[in-house]
């Protein structure tokens, strides 16, 4: 099975935004950050919040809740949530655009 | 003594939010986690109120005050339906504060800061819309009865951010006051308790 699956098309996600896709089982968030397009869980990994409640700025992301960020290329926390010293990463996926199309890979 | 022990049977109102595709472990743990924020909530806007005094304060105060009381009222309404689903409160208050939906409401270092207070205020009416957002996502057309409990919830929470954003940045403002103190409006109809 072709792990790469399509998630959206590119003008699905307007500049600066986000949005949540519920993809073969899996909730990813599609983030487009100055142009530039990244595939994170949609999850917080710290309480398991929805991230599409949360704030982009430039390539972080920040959870609403709790507040912790993260640099959504690598996922790699930047600010620890308020309450806690969770350092989980945030999961990224390897993500490629074809044509109009926006896949990504769930599974290597 | 002991307590007879009674036969269980299937609870028909978790059976019916199962077959309708809700994770019910999921939703009580973030029914869970609400009602710790509200606690909370309640626990830090009391300290906060405190500190709402002085000239300027004191016109706050009583908005601190009904955003207070009801999200007590918040907390006393989620707990019946935690416990039908099948969960439980947490046992140990230190465990409730840890697992909490949102940071907690702490007293800025400089507590005469009342801009300050508002914004923490703010922010936690913030956390609080999302919680509920999400619940309602997740019960809406599913769960009926933890759907309407939740938005009737998001509704008084929205009307919370709106009164303090409209201190804090003066917004034109279409609220007026509560009946009564922790009057709760949307949510009154699901309390048996005053």
């Amino acid at each position: 099975m072709c792990p790469w699956f399509k998630v959206a098309k590119v003008s699905e996600i307007k500049l600066n935004s986000m949005r949540e896709f519920d993809v073969a089982g899996y909730k990813i968030l599609l983030v487009n950050a100055s142009g530039e397009l990244y595939a994170v869980e949609a999850s917080c990994p710290h309480m398991g919040y929805s991230l599409k409640f949360g704030s982009l700025s430039e390539r972080v992301l920040r959870c609403g809740f709790h507040y912790a960020e993260f640099d959504i290329k690598d996922g790699r926390v930047l600010k620890e949530p308020v309450d806690s010293k969770d350092t989980r990463t945030l999961k990224t996926y390897p993500l490629r655009v074809e044509g109009e199309t926006i896949m990504v890979l769930l599974d290597e | 003594m002991k307590i007879s022990k009674f036969q269980t049977t299937k609870n028909v109102g978790r059976e019916m939010v199962e077959k309708a595709g809700v994770d019910v472990d999921l939703l009580i743990t973030k029914l869970k986690r609400a009602a710790a924020a509200e606690f909370t909530t309640y626990y830090y806007y009391t300290i906060l109120r405190m500190h709402c005094s002085g000239l300027e304060g004191e016109g706050i105060k009583e908005v601190v005050e009904d955003a207070r009381l009801e999200d007590r009222l918040h907390f006393e309404t989620l707990v019946p339906r935690i416990y039908e689903l099948g969960g439980e409160l947490y046992r140990d208050l230190k465990e409730l504060h840890d697992d909490a939906a949102c940071a907690a409401a702490y007293l800025p270092s400089d507590p005469s800061d009342l801009t300050e207070i508002l914004k923490i205020l703010l922010e936690a009416e913030r956390c609080a819309v999302r919680v509920y957002t999400e619940i309602c996502d997740m019960t809406c057309g599913k769960d009926h009865r933890t759907y309407d409990i939740s938005l009737a919830i998001l509704h008084e929470e929205v009307e919370h951010e709106a009164w303090f954003q409209e201190i804090l940045e003066g917004r034109p403002s279409g609220h007026f006051r509560r009946r009564k103190p922790g009057e709760g409006p949307y949510t009154q109809k699901f309390r048996h308790i005053e």
